[in-house]
């Protein structure tokens, strides 16, 4: 199949943008990481505190 | 407007979103969640890890938002998973991607990762996004055998 210099010219413009796009995405889902890290830990710091067995209730003098 | 589809964080928005619009339950998983947990590795496709969601609903929920879709196949077994696959197409430029939707076979787990799913804020937009733990999960469940 023969391809002339205009269709190259646009499949190889195409091929950049897709690249660049697929770079910024990448580059955007990092920088979400440390939201998704936070609010992990809090919420085990959260479950932790709830759960019933806890050291917390079961250091306390005369429980 | 049209969607870039070559674009992932896009994909992932609208997706999430259409399903969320429609009340179905979803979180994102595989490449796009692993890059959000820092380990990028430039995936083009959308992962989503669903409840109790039909392929029909998700699609109606999709073109509900002018997303032109196929399915490509619906449930099928991968271990411990039923995966779906839609492709997206008619985005802007021609472009195309794929979204698999992933189920856990254990309804009660497909629950509780929804349960235990993250909020991220992605170009302003909340998207859930599955818990680090259960990424893995998942990832276990991919290549195994649910046991009796």
């Amino acid at each position: 199949m023969k391809i002339d210099q205009e269709e190259l010219n646009r499949r190889a413009a195409e091929a950049d943008r897709a690249r660049l796009a697929l770079r910024r995405a990448t580059l955007e889902l990092l920088a979400v990481r440390d939201q998704l890290l936070e609010q992990h830990k809090s919420r085990q710091n959260a479950d932790r505190f709830n759960r019933p067995d806890s050291s917390i209730d079961r250091d306390e003098p005369g429980a | 407007m049209q969607i870039d589809l070559t674009d992932p964080t896009a994909v992932l928005i609208a997706t999430s979103l259409a399903l969320e619009h429609a009340g179905l339950q979803a979180a994102a998983f595989g490449g796009l969640a692993l890059a959000m947990y820092g380990e990028p590795r430039e995936t083009k496709d959308a992962d989503l890890a669903v409840a109790g969601l039909k392929v029909a609903q998700a699609e109606a929920a999709l073109r509900s938002q002018g997303i032109d879709l196929i399915r490509e196949f619906e449930e099928v077994q991968f271990g411990g998973l039923l995966v779906s696959r839609l492709t997206l197409f008619g985005g802007k430029g021609g472009s195309l991607n794929v979204v698999d939707l992933v189920e856990p076979r254990s309804s009660q787990y497909a629950g509780d990762v929804q349960a235990r799913a993250l909020t991220a804020l992605l170009r302003d937009k909340a998207v859930r996004v599955v818990a680090p733990e259960d990424f893995i999960m998942l990832k276990l469940l991919a290549t195994r055998e649910r046991g009796p």
